[in-house]
């Protein structure tokens, strides 16, 4: 059903390029935000693909943001003269299973502030991360959690 | 002219990254550390000069050919920094001196008695 | 404009590539000279951008997409082989 959506929602978005007479990034854009609206009167609420788009949508814009913040956050321990850095690493224990799942979210763990992914246990149930400012380990697993696992964890179900 | 002020904000933002990234490299404490300034600094760095790039030029092609280092960058880097340091902490590089805690090395200890 | 900002970019760059290298130099151990090594060729990337708008010619761009890969590959084949216990 979601992939059906998205088909025709690429399909609505080149029709629309072609249409218009202008292939450029602009038109296929315009034609996708155009079509998402027009199977968004269609099929209404029943499906969840309307949803999930928004949820990428935003969740793109927040790691853009949260790139940036994290070099801030380097540029001023860089820059300091003299470092208070406390680095080490933590366990983080997983809520999820789903192997995408835990890739995106190493990966995002490694672009976000003061954290970097290291290694992931055995059994797939802990990732072990290295983090800038580890003084407070049980704060800094909740900020993870609230920033990057629930948004992702809400794309995902 | 609002073009050639943007591609020089970019331009300037990347550098400056770029720069930092460089000096943190050689600043930092140990190798885990100095992979938050290679990682972080050196992507948003080459996604600054590529979008000055693309903004430069204003043409769909270009932009596209522009996206596609930015998005290899963002996939492959903290895949890339993910290998170097496990395998970094396998062979055994130790943490700085200052570091607070490692409960790696606690785990590893656990598993490996078990 | 546009060029009194090309030189100030490629003034830092190349300071940060300068830094970069003697890293490599000093480097204590093989990851750190990976690093640098990963570092230096995504600042090589940003002076083919700006060489691309130095000259408005967009044919290197080819070349950054090429180096992006290649230094990807390169990484990862020096992490597996620390893995594997390889001596520097």
């Amino acid at each position: 059903m979601n992939s059906n959506l998205f088909l025709a929602n690429i399909l609505l978005s080149l029709i629309w390029a072609f249409i218009s007479g202008t292939l450029s990034l602009a038109s296929i854009l315009l034609g996708f935000v155009i079509g998402y609206v027009i199977l968004f009167i269609i099929y209404g609420k029943e499906a969840d693909y309307f949803r999930k788009v928004i949820h990428i949508f935003i969740f793109t814009f927040r790691f853009i943001w949260l790139l940036f913040l994290s070099n801030i956050e380097v540029a001023v321990e860089v820059l300091r003269i003299r470092p208070k850095s406390a680095p080490g690493i933590i366990a983080y224990p997983l809520h999820s299973t789903n192997p995408l799942e835990i890739t995106l979210f190493a990966n995002f763990i490694s672009l976000t502030p003061g954290t970097l992914s290291v290694d992931i246990s055995v059994d797939n149930k802990v990732l072990y991360i290295h983090a800038l400012f580890a003084n407070n380990p049980e704060k800094l697993k909740k900020d993870i959690e609230k920033q990057i696992e629930k948004p992702l964890n809400t794309i995902f179900n | 002219m609002i073009k050639e002020i943007f591609t020089s904000i970019f331009l300037l933002l990347g550098g400056f990254f770029m720069l930092l990234a460089g000096f943190g490299i050689l600043r930092f404490p140990d190798v885990y550390t100095r992979m938050h300034a290679g990682t972080k600094s050196g992507t948003l760095g080459v996604s600054g000069a590529l979008i000055a790039l693309s903004l430069y030029f204003g043409d769909t092609e270009v932009t596209v050919r522009a996206m596609l280092p930015i998005i290899f960058t963002l996939i492959t880097a903290p895949v890339a920094a993910h290998c170097i340091s496990r395998s970094a902490f396998k062979s055994g590089v130790e943490l700085s001196k200052n570091s607070v805690i490692n409960e790696f090395e606690q785990d590893k200890k656990i598993s490996t008695e078990e | 404009m546009i060029s009194s900002s090309i030189v100030i970019f490629t003034i830092m760059v190349v300071l940060g590539i300068i830094f970069a290298l003697i890293r490599l130099a000093i480097g204590p151990t093989l990851a750190d000279r990976v690093v640098a090594l990963d570092l230096i060729t995504t600042q090589i990337v940003g002076i083919i951008a700006v060489y691309s708008i130095a000259i408005s010619n967009s044919t290197y761009l080819i070349d950054a997409i090429t180096i992006t890969i290649l230094s990807f590959l390169g990484t990862v084949t020096f992490a597996y082989y620390l893995g594997l216990g390889g001596k520097p």
